[in-house]
């Protein structure tokens, strides 16, 4: 293959790494968005109907949704790292190396997840990942040991007294 | 080649790399890479660095054959491996990261380094 060849296929493999993070990028945006609905409606009807224990259930969908962004998140973790490695080759071609690099190999096989990167996804620069989660696990929880519910007031208690 | 402030400082760093992984530290030691860079374009091409990836083009792109002694071949090699590898220092993303600047320090800065002894 020519320096030609090897710099187009180069170029095609980052492509091909970039829609597949952008696409793991927006799976995870639209599990977060589900859930916050979720939870949102979870809390307003616990409220209204005066069932404290869907609060608890609030939290728990929470930490589900939390756990599939989590799993999405790693997935695109790992093509963001395969595509710098190509950036890594890219710029060699721009900079006229006589023997750029390129990654071991080109694909877009993925490895399972570990329970290592699980915890890096708790680092601080990670807050706006992390952060919406936590205070949507403990407000429901805060909500349920608060009691707080809708207080009926005395006309709704002589209506449903009629 | 480089003024003997910005060799001083990188020995410094070389020293102790460890302390050069994040914050005030990387940054400055950032700034004084900038700072030999130009300091090696004025060198080699009479102009200021205007760009790390126009210089590292230019190193890559000099004939070797004519005008340089044994020892500025070596020096160049080294630059070159420098070069190559200085996105080690400048990484921006949020991967784990911690030990990128250590590798470039004691891998790479510190073999030119020791190879301008000899020019």
């Amino acid at each position: 293959m020519s320096e030609n060849d090897n710099r187009d296929v180069a170029l095609k493999a980052w492509e091909i790494y970039q829609n597949l993070a952008k696409g793991m990028g927006e799976s995870a945006w639209k599990i977060r968005s589900v859930c916050f609905t979720l939870n949102a409606a979870l809390v307003a009807y616990s409220y209204t109907s005066s069932a404290p224990l869907l609060y608890l259930v609030a939290s728990v969908l929470s930490v589900m949704f939390f756990l599939m962004e989590s799993g999405y998140r790693r997935l695109q973790d790992q093509y963001i790292e395969k595509s710098i490695a190509i950036e890594l080759t890219l710029n060699d071609f721009i900079a006229n190396e006589s023997d750029p690099r390129f990654p071991e190999s080109i694909g877009t096989d993925l490895s399972i997840p570990s329970f290592d990167k699980f915890i890096k996804l708790f680092a601080l620069k990670r807050i706006i990942f992390w952060m919406p989660y936590i205070v949507i696990f403990f407000a429901p929880i805060i909500l349920y040991f608060l009691d707080f519910k809708k207080i009926d007031t005395l006309n709704n208690v002589l209506t449903n007294a009629c | 080649m480089i003024d003997i402030f910005t060799k001083n400082e990188l020995l410094i760093a070389i020293d102790k790399p460890k302390n050069y992984k994040s914050g005030k530290n990387k940054k400055e030691l950032q700034v004084i890479y900038d700072k030999m860079l130009n300091e090696l374009s004025e060198y080699f091409f009479n102009e200021p660095c205007l760009s790390r990836m126009s210089f590292r083009k230019k190193i890559n792109s000099l004939d070797l054959t004519t005008n340089f002694n044994s020892n500025e071949l070596d020096t160049i090699k080294y630059i070159k491996g420098m070069l190559k590898n200085d996105h080690l220092l400048f990484n921006r993303d949020y991967r784990d990261s911690n030990t990128d600047v250590e590798k470039f320090l004691t891998n790479h800065l510190q073999h030119f380094i020791g190879a301008l002894t000899g020019v």
